[in-house]
């Protein structure tokens, strides 16, 4: 610790290279938190479903086929069902065409039962909602991207469904597994399309984490050669695959980000070089003076790892704000949900990364400085 | 005598070969990941979309973005087909598909679940659909449960080779052919029969019409023709247009991409000026000798860009092969569009390698011009005093 005024004027001693290392580190550190984020975001997703007690009921070919409304019934019959809710997908989209909301009627009277983990509002809005036939929950990322407050009428354009439908917001999510989720009355949707009794799939609560395994084992039997066979899989099952599907980005993001570690090391590496270049013969003199070789070694990489932590808290927390600030912006789709859950202990891990990258960067030059004979060290000029 | 020969410069590259290494390596990583990333989204733009025809028209509900986001009537397609812009086959059948689109889920060779487009057409819609060919077996025929997929799905998913079946519902698809398309999404699609295909999945209504006109430049007379039919409720696109619609993902890539190499070409660009700088400032004494020499400041000021240029080439030539390594590596993403998985290979260019070239000279050019200009300003005198 008492060196640490020495380091310091080292540093100072060539602001500029400092400065320029500096802002070369903080932008890839910015960078780096902008891919971690993507990594997190697409984590949080699994994570958030590991231990739920709810299941999903669909048909087996595809989301695209329906099942029958009477499989409610069926599914309620089975023992250790707490509470069963149809899901069916409106995807309707507000002024502009092109963003297709997740807009998902349900049934209101079962929702909190069935999902009341991952969706927070007042209940004076639950109230309202449960009233109001036109009523909508929405996201907190969808109510903000569009100004949306608990009374406005909102009028939604269909596009795989062919209504269109005016709704109310009821209230804002203020937790929500999709924060630009909008959920409305089932009953209003099928009413608008004539009653088709069709829905996109069951989410099914259950009592307990033992009956997780018999009740797939129950459905799947019960649903197997109905007219619509239909499949039972865990929350983390069906978010898995929709994941598994964006495996694309995992590597993407790890081949970049280790381009991005990796030019760090070089950049500070760099810097190291440059500096034992043109202070060897004072790296002689500290050595003629009594520092011994590790002293002269801690110096140097004091030196970077100062920089390059600097560099990594200024970038992380650049990219974090930035993140955030944006996410309202940006239109409805999996960058903006990517921005809304940047989470802050990420700038921790930035930082940490980007501090022993600097040391490892700078290990190569700095332990080349004190190897070399003292007398080799006093005589080099530049 | 009046310009330093460039081997001065490659010469003092060489004594500072260190520093020279570390400054090529970190411009060959922002190169090479600059090529990567636009060879992606290149191979993307190119899956999602394929090649557009310009006699082509694609029809959506109300001028949707996507066809699993739309939904047509049989009504509206009656309404369309015998539009006199529409080019004619055999029998004077009108070139008009009306297809279905279903996603359905597939077992992956390497585990888990992938969904994928069952897309049912009547035979006439081959005839559209013109740029996929067979690679193996024969088309589907109606009536007889067959179905054709497309090469990417024959070779990642269970079952699904030449002979194999595809289930929807209760009713199960014989594979009857493999198409490929040029790389394009076809070949990340199942084809068969639109009424198999729609009474498969218990629908009665259809996602789009697909149309090839007599010519390209017939399309605003067909246009007009669709829009002042109220029976019709579809909007009208070239097919150019709806692949651009539907690449907008992969644009979203492409943006990425070069924000990415904006942060780390900004990186680059700070390291390569710190290195000028120390070449500069380690030579003051060598600027004071040319000057006394001779040389004016402006010739100092090329020589030194020049070496900042000579510092540049070699990362992004590094990058450039490092990037083209990637050229042809396959992988797929869910297209949110159509809700389905597009298999898409990498696609080095030449336009990419000459960008990301200039994009390495530009980083040089950069990271040189201030200390260049620095080591040109230099008084001569002081210059020749400095230890």
């Amino acid at each position: 610790m008492r060196f640490l005024p020495f380091i310091w004027k080292n540093l100072t001693r060539n602001p500029r290279r400092t400065a320029l290392t500096l802002l070369s580190v903080t932008a890839s550190l910015a960078l780096l938190t902008l891919l971690l984020t993507v990594e997190d975001s697409m984590r949080q997703v699994t994570e958030a479903s590991g231990r739920s007690l709810r299941l999903s009921v669909r048909h087996k070919t595809g989301f695209a086929l329906l099942l029958p409304q009477s499989y409610r019934k069926k599914i309620e019959t089975v023992a250790g069902v707490v509470a069963c809710n149809p899901f069916s997908w409106y995807g309707g989209n507000f002024r502009n065409p092109k963003e297709i909301l997740p807009s998902i009627s349900c049934d209101p009277e079962t929702l909190q039962a069935v999902w009341g983990d991952r969706l927070e509002a007042r209940p004076e809005e639950w109230e309202s909602f449960r009233k109001d036939r036109m009523g909508a929950m929405v996201g907190s990322l969808l109510a903000a991207r569009w100004g949306w407050k608990a009374g406005d009428t909102v009028p939604l354009k269909g596009t795989a469904v062919p209504v269109d439908l005016t709704f109310h917001i009821s209230g804002v999510l203020t937790k929500s597994w999709d924060p630009q989720i909008f959920l409305f009355h089932r009953d209003y949707l099928e009413a608008a399309m004539g009653n088709p009794g069709t829905v996109g799939n069951f989410w099914v609560k259950l009592d307990r984490p033992e009956s997780l395994e018999r009740v797939i084992g129950e459905l799947n039997a019960l649903f197997a050669n109905a007219p619509q066979p239909a499949i039972a899989e865990t929350e983390k099952g069906l978010f898995g695959m929709f994941m598994g599907m964006m495996q694309m980005f995992r590597f993407v993001i790890l081949a970049v980000g280790s381009a991005v570690v990796a030019s760090i090391m070089l950049v500070c590496a760099n810097t190291i070089a440059m500096s034992v270049r043109e202070r060897m013969s004072e790296v002689g003199v500290l050595r003629a003076i009594g520092f011994r070789r590790h002293h002269v070694f801690f110096f140097l990489l004091g030196e970077t790892c100062i920089i390059a932590m600097l560099g990594g808290v200024v970038g992380a927390s650049f990219a974090w704000v930035a993140c955030r600030w944006s996410a309202a912006l940006v239109p409805a789709g999996p960058v903006a949900v990517l921005l809304a859950t940047a989470r802050p202990h990420l700038i921790g891990w930035a930082v940490a990364i980007s501090a022993l990258v600097g040391v490892v960067g700078g290990f190569v030059p700095a332990w080349g400085a004190v190897r070399r004979p003292v007398s080799q060290a006093l005589r080099q000029v530049v | 005598m009046r310009t330093i020969p460039l081997k001065y410069n490659l010469r003092s590259l060489r004594v500072r070969w260190l520093t020279t290494g570390l400054t090529v390596g970190g411009v060959a990583l922002v190169v090479g990941t600059f090529v990567a990333l636009m060879a992606l989204a290149s191979g993307l733009s190119h899956a999602i979309g394929g090649v557009a025809d310009a006699r082509n028209v694609v029809l959506l509900y109300r001028g949707g973005i996507s066809e699993a986001m739309s939904r047509v009537s049989l009504g509206a397609f009656q309404a369309l087909r015998f539009l006199p812009q529409i080019e004619r086959g055999e029998r004077e059948e009108p070139l008009a598909s009306l297809e279905s689109l279903v996603q359905i889920n597939l077992e992956r060779k390497s585990g888990g679940e992938t969904m994928v487009i069952l897309r049912g057409m009547r035979p006439i819609g081959l005839r559209v659909h013109h740029q996929a060919r067979l690679a193996q077996g024969d088309w589907f025929t109606p009536g007889t449960g067959s179905c054709v997929v497309g090469r990417g799905i024959a070779e990642r998913n269970v079952g699904c080779e030449l002979g194999g079946t595809v289930r929807v519902g209760h009713t199960s698809f014989r594979i009857t052919g493999v198409m490929e398309a040029g790389g394009g999404s076809t070949e990340s699609e199942i084809w068969a029969d639109l009424d198999a295909v729609v009474g498969a999945a218990h629908r009665d209504w259809y996602n789009s019409v697909a149309v090839r006109l007599r010519e390209a430049a017939l399309f605003d007379g067909f246009a007009a023709a669709v829009r002042s039919d109220p029976r019709i409720d579809l909007g009208v696109k070239t097919e150019a247009q709806y692949i651009e619609d539907q690449a907008e993902g992969a644009e979203g890539f492409r943006v990425i991409g070069l924000i990415v190499a904006a942060f780390m070409a900004l990186g680059a660009a700070l390291a390569e000026m710190n290195t000028m700088y120390s070449a500069v400032g380690s030579r003051t004494r060598e600027i004071g000798t040319l000057r006394a020499l001779g040389f004016r400041g402006p010739e100092i000021l090329k020589s030194f860009l020049a070496e900042a240029v000579m510092l540049a080439i070699p990362g992004g030539l590094l990058g450039c092969a490092i990037g083209a390594m990637m050229d042809g590596f396959t992988m797929s993403v869910l297209s949110l569009a159509t809700v389905s998985e597009v298999t898409f290979r990498f696609q080095v260019t030449p336009a990419i390698l000459a960008a990301a070239f200039v994009f390495s000279v530009g980083i040089g050019l950069v990271g040189g011009m201030l200390p260049a200009l620095q080591a040109a300003r230099l008084p001569v005198l002081e210059a020749l005093r400095k230890v």
